[in-house]
Formats: C-alpha cells, structure tokens, sequence
C-alpha cells in the first residue's frame, strides 16, 4: 500500500530528524529559571576566554579596527577594556532577542554598552542618520483582530534621541504604509535600511527591490529585479551617488548555493535594476583556505572604492566565516581574515564617518552568546552587550 | 502538619529537575522537528520549562505534565515559526534548518524530501502527524493535546498522508 510506503518514509525521515540530536545530548545543567537571566551566555562566555587564556580553544569575541584607509586589522578579543574617541557616536540602536519569539528594540549607550531606553512595541531592520541624533524602523503592522504576529503590512518610522539618548520624539514617514492584501509591488516590502551619507534620502531593499525614500515628503523612486531573485544588504557609497547591494538568485533543492552577486546600483544613470553594474564575477566564489561559500552581508567602505563582506561556507552549525574585503571597480576579492570558524560573525555596522564599526559575533545565529563589539582608538577592544542576544544594530 | 513555604520551594525545585532530566532530550527532538535547528529548539524548551517552574502549583495533575510539556513545546514552536514569517527578518537570521539544503548531508536525500513536504501541509496536519508518526501516541491523547475531537485527529491524519503521497508524488 501506498499510504504505508509513506507513513514508513516519515516515521523514518521523522525519527532521523530528532537522532540529529544524539542520546547522549545532554541537559544544560543550569536551572531553568537562572538561565533566562542571560546567565548561560556569561557561563558560555567564561567558558570560551579561560579556553583561549590557556592557549587553545575559541575565543568569545572577535572586532575589527582600522589603522589606516582601507587597513584593517582583525584581532580576537580577551581581557577587553578601552576608551573609545569622543567622536564616535554616542549611542547605538540594536534589537535584543528577549525570548524565543520575542524582541526589544532599544538604545544603548556606545561606550560601555548600556540600555538607555527601550522603543515599545515591534520593530524590524533600522537604520541610523549621520546626525547621530536619528534612527528609522521598519514597524510591522498587525492585522487587526489578527492573532500575535499576524503582520498584513509595514510602514517606515523615524525616532529621534536627545543628548542624553533618551526618546523625544516618534513619527510616521508620510505615504510609507504597505498592506500586503491591498499592494502587490514587491519594491514596497521594507526589509533592510540605510541612510544616504547626507542623511536625505533613505534606502530600502524589499523583497527584490530596491528603493529611495525621501523621509520629509514620502517621495519615492524604487527599482525592481527579476522575481527569480532576492536583493538585500543596501549600502550608500560615502559619494552618496551608488548604492551597493547582495543580490540572490533563487536556487533548487539539492542544488549548491550560489554565492550571490554584490552589484552597484547608480543612481544618476536610468537603467533597470537587472542591468546594474555587477561587481563580483562568478556565481560559485571559492577562496583559497575558505572553500567555497556564499555572501552574507556587506557594506562599502570610507574608501568608496571597496567594500567589506562577511563570507559563509558550510554548514549553519559548523560554519565557518570569513571577512573580505572586494575591490567595487575589479571585483577582486582578498581575505582580510579566514580564520572566523566558530565565530559567527552576524552584521557589521559601519557609524557615518566609516571609520569605526559595531560587529555582532555569536557561536549560533539564533542562541547566543552574542555580542557586540566595538574597536577602540588605541587598538584594544571593548565588547559591549556580552550577556544580551542582540542581532542587529546601527549607529 | 502544614508544610512551609520552603519546603514547597524545594518540593517543586524537585519536581520540575526531575521532569527536566526525565523529557527535556524528547522534548528538543520534538521542538527540532518543528522548528528545525537544534539552538532555536533548546531555546524553546528552555522556556517551557521555566514557564512550569514559575506555574508548577498550578498543574492540577502532575501526571499529565509530559502531556503539558508536550502541548506547550508545539506552542511556542508554532510561534517561532510566525515570527520567521516576519518580513523584516534578516536572510541571514533565519537558522539553517536540517531539512535545508545546505544541511543535506545531515539527513540525506529522500529523508530532506519527506521533511521538506511535511513543511508543506497545514499547521494541524502537520503536528497531527508528527504526534502520531513520532511520538507514537493514540488518536485521543492528540485531541486532548491540540483540544480537538477524535475525528478531526483521524481526518487530519489521513488528509496528511494523502497531502504527503501527492507532494512525494507517490502512486496510490
């Protein structure tokens, strides 16, 4: 029978799925109760710099700093303390995973990583002004009488934070609401953001679109690919002349990921988005010692002449993760470190002037330990929020 | 002879490491069929069981707490997976689950397959077949489990073997 050739194949493929975790798995041994607190990642945490502190194991943090235009230096964090230079910006934005399902939006301080105010309610991917002063959200919108988590549409958010960092005000961006059962233009689903270097215009990718938002008026100028593919990562070149983005061709079951494209987008030429300038050249990138992986994020730097990636190969829990940098004119791409396995770095996110960057590191993608780090002017480094699940941030 | 507020502390510390020694590995496997990846699956029955430390004095029958224990892990799972509808999720964020296919080597061609096609059916047959074809258990402990009558269990079953058979592309 049939029906029994299948009920055979789940109950095998079911049993084979839960055998992914081992008999011998065991229980965190930490009470149930203390470990929402946060403290498994500080046990983690200790864990991870007494390995390294005795010369082996992975340590718990790794940050970047720049010594010089396009000069990087990549370095493992233990013992992390330092002053930070005054002109960075005070404050940054992140999201906190505060559960399995739920998030916190919330503003902290950028020097020693403490909350100073919280956004009520739901947000998704932001973005942060060069004022310092400026943040805009992406605000799912439920559907009414809906159940939790029911979202039916977007609309764009701007807040601002006074000196002291705290909220004093909230507005909705005119003529930026998008119900998903009343539109069907993929360009106006807001997924992630960024603002120009002069803080006029805003940026989104959508589902497989890209757009321009002027936050005063609403106007609009958005482009759209092909619906074979995905368009993510957006990122104004410092000219404020191209954005720069991850673009993603849809792939088959079985079938290798492919690596995505980086392309560039100029925004002064009338061409479609399809017909952007390509960056990277291949559609399967293998890089010596890293093998063979896909793009995660990226972001151009102060330079305007390459740009940072995060480069992912394997699997998502033996993963390993490597910085690169790619050259915007040639596509050549060089590993500025390969040696990320266990690291997971999550996002980097560059402040206005690109000199100092806020990366997110974190052994899983979903449980933590996360944290974020920030370089210092003298070359050490600073974790902040190393107890918290933070996944994104923007400063 | 009134027991004192400690006394009850530790009587229900006791309780709930013993549930937690006792279900907390089928309980993640469980979490991991629905969810997909094992660090979102921990974390799921890590919550639950907080959730029952906190409300232990009120679970009327402590025989029924694997039962609870169970109803709540597909709760929270299936809130998990509303979240990660969200559009503003980072590509990245979403965890690689073991029926993916970058996670191919983990189960193995036709076991992704089936996976992959239980994903596919409705939320109800989804977990009907999953309480059923993994957990093992009868058409009344599912009703009881999801509050639905014995013939909604049998209909979503057999509907769910016919959904997977047509996505399998199986002959009848």
């Amino acid at each position: 029978m049939t029906a029994s050739r299948t009920e055979e194949r789940l109950r095998e493929a079911l049993g084979a799925t839960a055998d992914v975790i081992p008999d011998t798995a065991l229980a965190p041994g930490v009470p149930a109760r203390a470990r929402l607190t946060g403290r498994r990642s500080v046990l983690v945490l200790a864990g991870a710099v007494g390995a390294v502190a005795v010369g082996g194991g992975v340590p718990a943090y790794v940050a970047t700093r720049r010594s010089g235009l396009g000069d990087d230096t990549w370095a493992q964090g233990t013992g992390l303390t330092s002053i930070p230079p005054a002109e960075q910006p005070p404050y940054f934005l992140a999201r906190e995973r505060a559960s399995v399902d739920s998030y916190l939006t919330q503003i902290r301080d950028s020097r020693t990583g403490a909350l100073v105010d919280t956004l009520p309610g739901v947000h998704g991917y932001f973005a942060a002004a060069p004022d310092q002063r400026t943040f805009y959200l992406v605000r799912p919108l439920e559907r009414p009488g809906g159940k939790e988590g029911d979202w039916n549409g977007q609309e764009l958010v701007r807040i601002r934070i006074g000196e002291s960092g705290k909220i004093t005000g909230t507005d909705v961006l005119p003529d930026t609401k998008y119900h998903n059962e009343r539109e069907n233009d993929a360009t106006l689903v807001y997924q992630q953001l960024a603002v120009s270097p002069d803080g006029r215009w805003l940026a989104y990718t959508g589902d497989r679109g890209i757009g321009v938002v002027d936050p005063e008026t609403g106007q609009r100028r958005a482009w759209a690919m092909p619906w074979q593919w995905t368009v993510r990562s957006p990122s104004w070149t410092p000219d404020g002349k191209t954005i720069t983005f991850l673009n993603e061709p849809m792939y088959s079951s079985g079938q290798p990921r492919p690596s995505g494209e980086i392309r560039a987008l100029d925004l002064a030429e009338d061409v479609r988005l399809a017909d952007s300038r390509r960056v990277t050249k291949d559609d399967l990138i293998e890089l010596p010692r890293i093998g063979r992986g896909f793009f995660v994020d990226a972001v151009t730097e102060a330079n305007g002449r390459s740009a940072l990636a995060i480069f992912a190969t394997g699997l998502a829990q033996g993963e390993a993760r490597a910085l690169v940098r790619i050259d915007l004119r040639s596509g050549a791409i060089s590993v500025v470190d390969g040696k990320l396995k266990e690291q997971h770095i999550g996002e980097i996110a560059y402040d206005a002037s690109r000199r100092h960057r806020l990366v997110i590191t974190g052994q899983y993608a979903w449980s933590g330990p996360y944290g974020v780090v920030r370089s210092s002017h003298d070359g050490k480094l600073l974790p902040l929020s190393k107890t918290r699940n933070i996944e994104a941030i923007a400063w | 002879m009134a027991i004192s507020r400690g006394q009850a502390d530790t009587a229900r510390d006791g309780w709930v490491a013993g549930l937690y020694s006792a279900h907390w590995l089928g309980l993640v496997r469980l979490a991991l069929i629905c969810v997909g990846d094992r660090p979102t699956a921990e974390d799921v029955v890590q919550e639950v069981f907080a959730e029952v430390y906190s409300r232990a004095d009120k679970l009327a029958e402590p025989g029924k707490a694997i039962s609870y224990l169970r109803a709540a892990v597909l709760n929270r799972s299936r809130s998990v997976l509303r979240r990660r509808k969200v559009a503003w999720k980072h590509v990245d964020r979403d965890p690689v689950t073991v029926w993916s296919a970058e996670s191919e080597v983990v189960l193995g061609e036709d076991r992704r397959e089936v996976m992959q096609a239980l994903q596919r059916l409705t939320r109800r047959r989804r977990e009907v077949l999953v309480l059923r074809f993994y957990a093992d258990l009868t058409d009344l402990e599912i009703a009881e489990m999801l509050g639905i009558g014995h013939g909604a269990v049998r209909s979503a079953i057999s509907r769910g073997i016919a959904d997977l058979r047509r996505l399998l592309k199986e002959t009848s």
